[in-house]
């Protein structure tokens, strides 16, 4: 395993090209290029602010910032999912002719995922201190969240990619799965509004207290004690931990499926 | 380098860059559409498929700055020995070894992205191929210089020509430096001026001490460049050495076959074609035999081959004239068309059964196919007895020889002051 490690190293520079030509190519040819990828979160949030600000009133201030902290993370692990599930069928071409460390494609996939998310941080920060926010206090503790949550990232979508070389239907399982999965997690709601019975089953869910602790970095960096430690009663540390193993178990299951898979690759695609 | 170790000290032996033992490969083809989750979850296989073994046992290696040359006829295995090497295929058993950096060149331009720039493309495909970015700035003007396309590297690769994207992906795949180059027949794509210049860059590389493995059928090239060759049979080497024995091997096999279907071909000809004459001496049999008397359909350039007729008149008949004629299948031109009159081979007269033998000792026709037409006539070669109008085929192969311009070898010598 160390060799593989080490191999994939020497090939950081495909990696790196193979990012920017999925940005690239995302967006060549259509006018404002880029902002696409900013402008649809900023809709989205546009839209379920004003369903749950003025007809499903919650009662949330800043719904807008309380949503969109909690949607970009999310993006972040749907997007990547999603497109490199199909990542691997998609670049069949390639690989049937040429070798190269075959994790590179779904993991170039993630990598021009991540960023966007770090330009569509930039937006977030923007309303954040328009509103006020001091979220710099806590601001150190972002690199953390984010490493966490690639090792998920990363392990599912290795998975699924792999699978999908197998049996084509898993991209569009992965689509529902994903879709459940975002209801499942605190996003358009608080976790305070989830009953109490639930609540275990929710924090099996690695992406909620991530996704809490993404809110107690940014919504709220005013007043943190609302944060959350109040959700849960007892240290959030203890639900990030739980969410930390979960995730370094997935990325291993993720990675050695792909690997146990990847050796017959280009006989399936 | 290979080291064998001996008394725990590490001794050079042969320096081996590509050491492949006992491989073998198998692939499943299947009859169905690809397995869905439906079968899955019914715990079904895919319905039907075929095992097909693709590789049975190769083993061979190959020296540090040799070429090897792979032939074989389609699905012998050949792609899927090279693909094995460059990695992009497991085999199911058997080890491989390779020292040193590989570049397959399998098809050119995999991994050109169409909205791309040249140049931008080029950077993707060097990386994949396992450049560092530094190493292709590097090569970058090398890169357009070598495939004259350097007024061309801010369009996008969909608007290049076919010919402008070999060019392309070919500059980029040699300039990679590797060490050991896999060749799958790239050479015979682009036209004679591009494939001039990959035979040139393949001098080039073997002088420099690089290893290269070539699978092609083009048989000149492979007799001129490689130092060794593989001739694949189903999955199984069945000849390797020197390039001449291996190619005169593979010949020799690929003759039985084409004899065999020439063979299947005739029987079913047979009565199609037209025959005419009064019968009153009949063509009983038509052989086309070898110097050795075996009948033979193929025959080299320059070798011995005889017409033999067997004919039964049915009554005295003086002065009957035999003659034959070749055409070129292919366009029906009359190559020849010698008769026993004309060569004042006097036969006074024929009655009952008997054979005449038409000799060439040396057939000068160029490689293609060929129809016979036997026929007897009378002295006045008006009235034909019997006419068997392009009823027999053969065909003349190259062996070893390489001229292939025109209809025949004429027999020349050159002189130079």
């Amino acid at each position: 395993m160390r060799r593989k490690v080490l191999e994939l190293f020497n090939y950081w520079d495909l990696l790196v090209n193979l990012t920017k030509k999925e940005l690239k190519v995302k967006y060549r040819g259509s006018v404002i290029g880029f902002f696409w990828s900013l402008l649809n979160p900023l809709l989205t949030m546009l839209v379920f602010s004003f369903v749950f600000s003025f007809i499903l009133r919650l009662g949330i201030k800043d719904f807008y910032i309380f949503f969109l902290c909690a949607l970009l993370p999310w993006n972040l692990l749907a997007n990547s999912v999603n497109i490199s599930a199909n990542s691997l069928v998609a670049n069949g071409g390639l690989i049937k002719k040429i070798y190269f460390p075959r994790e590179i494609i779904p993991l170039s996939i993630i990598s021009s995922n991540v960023v966007s998310y770090f330009l569509e941080l930039i937006i977030l920060f923007i309303f954040l201190i328009v509103a006020k926010y001091p979220f710099y206090r806590l601001l150190y503790l972002l690199p953390i969240l984010v490493i966490v949550q690639l090792f998920l990232v990363i392990g599912i979508s290795l998975f699924f990619s792999s699978i999908n070389v197998y049996f084509r239907d898993t991209q569009h399982l992965v689509n529902i799965f994903i879709m459940i999965w975002f209801y499942a997690t605190p996003i358009i709601y608080p976790l305070s509004m989830v009953p109490q019975r639930f609540l275990k089953f929710m924090v099996l869910n690695p992406m909620t207290p991530l996704i809490e602790f993404y809110r107690t970095i940014f919504y709220y960096s005013k007043n943190p004690e609302l944060g959350f430690y109040n959700f849960f009663q007892t240290p959030g540390s203890y639900y990030f931990v739980i969410s930390f193993l979960i995730s370094i178990t997935v990325f291993f299951i993720g990675y050695f499926t792909f690997k146990k898979l990847e050796g017959r690759f280009a006989e399936e695609i | 380098m290979l080291f064998v170790r001996s008394e725990g000290k590490k001794v050079a032996s042969v320096v081996n860059v590509i050491e492949v033992k006992n491989i073998s490969k198998t692939f499943k083809i299947y009859h169905s559409k690809a397995r869905n989750l439906k079968d899955l979850l019914l715990f079904r296989e895919r319905s039907t498929y075929e095992l097909f073994p693709a590789l049975k046992d190769v083993s061979f290696s190959l020296g540090k700055g040799e070429m090897l040359g792979i032939i074989g006829q389609n699905g012998a295995g050949k792609s899927t020995l090279l693909k094995i090497l460059a990695r992009i295929l497991q085999p199911d058993s058997g080890t491989v070894k390779i020292k040193g950096k590989v570049s397959a060149l399998l098809e050119l331009g995999a991994g050109f992205h169409p909205d791309l720039t040249g140049l931008e493309n080029i950077y993707i495909n060097g990386t994949i191929l396992g450049l560092k970015r530094k190493q292709i700035s590097e090569n970058v003007d090398k890169i357009f210089e070598f495939s004259e396309l350097e007024k061309f590297k801010d369009t996008p690769v969909k608007n290049y020509s076919s010919g402008m994207y070999m060019r392309l992906a070919f500059a980029v795949a040699v300039n990679v430096d590797p060490d050991i180059i896999l060749v799958d027949e790239v050479l015979s794509v682009g036209d004679e001026s591009f494939q001039r210049k990959c035979k040139n860059k393949f001098y080039d590389f073997k002088n420099k001490g690089k290893s290269i493995v070539f699978v092609s059928h083009d048989l000149n090239t492979v007799e001129n460049l490689c130092d060794k060759v593989i001739y694949l049979d189903d999955g199984e080497i069945k000849d390797f050495g020197e390039p001449i024995d291996v190619i005169s091997t593979y010949l020799a096999d690929i003759n039985r076959v084409e004899a065999r279907r020439a063979e299947e071909e005739k029987s079913k000809d047979d009565g199609r074609r037209n025959r005419w004459g009064s019968g009153e001496i009949e063509i009983k049999d038509v052989k086309i035999v070898n110097s050795k008397g075996e009948e033979e359909n193929i025959f080299s350039i320059n070798h011995k081959m005889i017409v033999s007729i067997d004919y039964e008149a049915k009554h005295k008949i003086n002065r009957p004239v035999f003659g034959i004629s070749i055409n070129r299948k292919t366009d029906g031109i009359l190559v020849t068309g010698p008769n026993t009159r004309f060569d004042d081979f006097v036969i006074g007269s024929v009655e009952g059964k008997g054979n005449i033998k038409f000799i060439i000792d040396r057939i000068i026709l160029l490689p293609g196919d060929y129809l016979l037409t036997v026929a007897v006539y009378d002295y006045l070669m008006i009235n034909p007895f019997d006419h068997l109008n392009e009823m027999f085929e053969f065909k003349v192969i190259a062996g070893k020889e390489k001229e292939k311009y025109g209809l025949i070898k004429i027999p020349h010598k050159w002189e130079i002051k």
